[in-house]
């Protein structure tokens, strides 16, 4: 019961009068975020990292972590009353919330999303609280081999699941790998690949790479289309539901509310095919499976619970085990070690303090995000009517001001120019993104594992395949990379797969 | 055939090769353990295989359809951007932060579509201000002053 005594006190952490700003300042402007088309949680805290320089780890954590559950509300109300996924795992919310909207019931499905939203979010931090610190503890006793094998897990995991080309995916993880070896050697300091460049001896930024890629690869998505989409209208009376919808959600909710913790755990799963489980699921179990896409209430819950759920799940590796999952999280961890902070299992023994006014901060922001998202939804509408036309210049401009602030260098502006052209190409054909930006995150850290348990065991690489956990881990990494040979044998998983891809 | 897949993998292939005549400059082992050029040197494969297998696929498959390419005015305005935000990058220290963000501002702005002449000059002087508040005041940014050092 020790969690209980450490989370009393991330309480008292989280509830500080700056802690509480900032969690409230996260949801809001994450939910703003996430209303903007094409603009999904990954480039919200990657473009809005640099705000966060002025302060200390927690509340920056607290800020980041506001965005992602923000965003991950904000990604509905367009789903909803514009049938345009604010972002990816927002998708599914599409087939029934518009159809409602177009019934005139767009507020009962924003309500019954933010009730989803908030049960999952909570249930999910619940989780978090209850299986991060024995994680933790059984990862002290991992050494390199067992990092070097889950890291590899993590990257093979987000490039064979992500997109519909492992190909693509592994060749953005390798080029992900390769800008990670620029700069200074992590064992002998000799300067690798920085063509003499002074500034390239610490390697290239990670935040000019994650910004250009999905903050200005975003924006130049955002110019090169101007599709003018017709936007519901709804107000706060119409937000209320009856007591039918919510008798008709309640299992949709908690069962989409497990299967998005479950998902969000697995890396490079996510909140997208968690979102798409949910609702294949509730298809399934439905008497009325004719219905979905019609416009039925559950078609909503299933989803957006789900794709809540998922963050938790999701930030159980990253925090225990220093391993993100997904690009959101990629971008957090990359962000974190910018104020010194390296998650990992230590964090829950030497940063007591952050881990668990960390994870107080998420039950508040998940309550904040349930008042904000019934009571304020019409103030999120009017950000919808900010044309593009300014709204793409702002963002870029922003971009341009964060990423000159980390370094004040002028260098670090022109590779996220180069990387913005390059992340906007990448989304046109379809090669993800995700691999490249988890492999630059993971590569110094892999690269000294590898080399260190290549040092313990005296070259032998057999080493990560004979101690009983990375051997574990290995031969899931080496069942994810035959997994196409595999599928034949599994035809239910990979039916769920195609479908999910398909979407 | 698809060109794209074929003109994507071939990119990458060529980085590949490009990070393998890297990588054999460094030692691949150091006293008997992996030395500075042992992941480069594993990455450049993989990204060789990867490459060689996109431009393979690309061979083999049928043209590519569904990608949703700009019309041209599309790829003039992702070029206007593209370059205003180099001329900024360029002119930022010369010029100043608060001269460049408003000169992008009202350039994309314009260029974008916007004709209100009230928008066209209120959102580059509201949006430089206050981006200038945010980072060079709040956040304590040097951001560079320019033409505009009176600013302290």
């Amino acid at each position: 019961m020790e969690f209980l005594s450490h989370l009393g006190m991330g309480f008292g952490i989280a509830l500080s009068p700056a802690n509480l700003l900032f969690v409230t300042l996260g949801v809001v402007m994450g939910t703003l975020i996430g209303a903007l088309p094409g603009i999904g949680p990954v480039a919200g805290i990657a473009i809005l990292i640099p705000l966060t320089f002025g302060m200390n780890a927690i509340s920056a954590m607290i800020l980041m972590c506001g965005i992602y559950y923000g965003c991950m509300y904000g990604g509905t109300i367009t789903s909803v009353l514009m049938n345009v996924p604010g972002e990816s795992s927002t998708i599914m919310t599409c087939l029934d919330g518009y159809a409602m909207a177009r019934k005139g019931r767009a507020g009962p499905a924003l309500t019954i999303a933010a009730i989803a939203s908030f049960v999952a979010g909570t249930f999910s931090v619940v989780m978090l609280t209850l299986l991060a610190p024995p994680i933790a503890e059984a990862a002290l006793s991992f050494g390199p081999p067992e990092y070097f094998a889950l890291m590899m897990l993590g990257l093979t995991c987000v490039s064979a699941l992500t997109g519909d080309s492992a190909a693509r995916g592994y060749g953005m993880a390798f080029i992900g790998l390769a800008l990670a070896t620029v700069g200074l050697d992590p064992m002998t300091g000799d300067p690798r690949f920085n063509f003499g460049n002074l500034e390239l001896l610490d390697g290239v930024g990670f935040l000019p790479i994650a910004v250009g890629l999905f903050g200005i690869g975003t924006v130049l998505g955002m110019i090169d289309d101007t599709v003018k989409i017709e936007i519901m209208k709804t107000t706060l009376r119409e937000m209320i539901i009856t007591r039918k919808d919510l008798k008709d959600s309640t299992m949709p909710i908690l069962r989409g509310t497990v299967i998005g913790f479950a998902t969000g755990v697995l890396p490079g799963a996510g909140a997208t095919i968690a979102s798409f489980l949910a609702y294949a699921t509730e298809k399934k179990l439905s008497k009325t499976p004719e219905l979905f896409g019609t416009g039925i209430i559950q078609g909503v819950a299933a989803p957006e619970a789900a794709n809540n759920g998922s963050t938790g799940g999701a930030m159980i590796p990253l925090l225990t085990l220093g391993i993100p999952g997904s690009s959101t999280t990629a971008v957090m961890l990359g962000a974190l070690t910018l104020f010194n902070i390296q998650p990992g299992p230590l964090l829950f023994t030497k940063n007591v303090d952050f881990v668990w006014g960390l994870i107080a901060s998420m039950y508040i922001g998940n309550v904040m995000l349930l008042v904000l998202n019934t009571a304020f939804v019409p103030a999120f509408v009017f950000i919808l009517r900010v044309p593009y036309t300014i709204l793409a210049p702002l963002i870029a401009i922003f971009c341009m001001v964060g990423v000159y602030s980390v370094n004040y260098s002028i260098l670090d502006l022109w590779i996220m120019l180069v990387f913005g052209f390059i992340g906007y190409l990448a989304g046109k054909l379809d090669y993800p993104l995700a691999p490249l930006v988890l492999a630059l995150v993971l590569g110094r850290p892999l690269e000294e594992a590898l080399r260190q348990s290549m040092k313990m065991s005296q070259s032998d690489p057999t080493t990560f395949f004979t101690r009983p956990v990375s051997g574990v881990i290995m031969a899931m990494v080496i069942a994810v990379i035959l997994w196409p040979q595999l599928k034949r044998f599994f035809p239910k998983a990979a039916a769920a797969q195609a479908q999910a891809e398909a979407h | 055939m698809d060109r794209l897949e074929m003109a994507a993998g071939g990119l990458i292939l060529a980085i590949g090769i490009a990070l393998l005549v890297g990588a054999l400059d460094f030692p691949l082992s150091l006293n008997g353990v992996p030395g500075p050029g042992f992941l480069p040197l594993i990455v450049a494969i993989g990204i060789i295989a990867c490459g060689g297998t996109l431009v393979w696929r690309g061979v083999l498959s049928p043209p590519r359809e569904g990608v949703r390419w700009p019309l041209m005015s599309g790829w003039a305005r992702v070029g206007l951007m593209l370059v205003a935000m180099a001329a900024s990058f360029w002119l930022m220290e010369p010029l100043g932060f608060i001269v460049v963000t408003a000169g992008f501002m009202a350039v994309m702005v314009y260029f974008l579509g916007e004709r209100s002449w009230r928008i066209m000059t209120m959102v580059p002087v509201l949006s430089a201000v206050g981006l200038y508040v945010v980072f060079a005041v709040w956040l304590r940014v040097p951001l560079p002053k320019g033409i505009i050092t009176f600013l302290g």
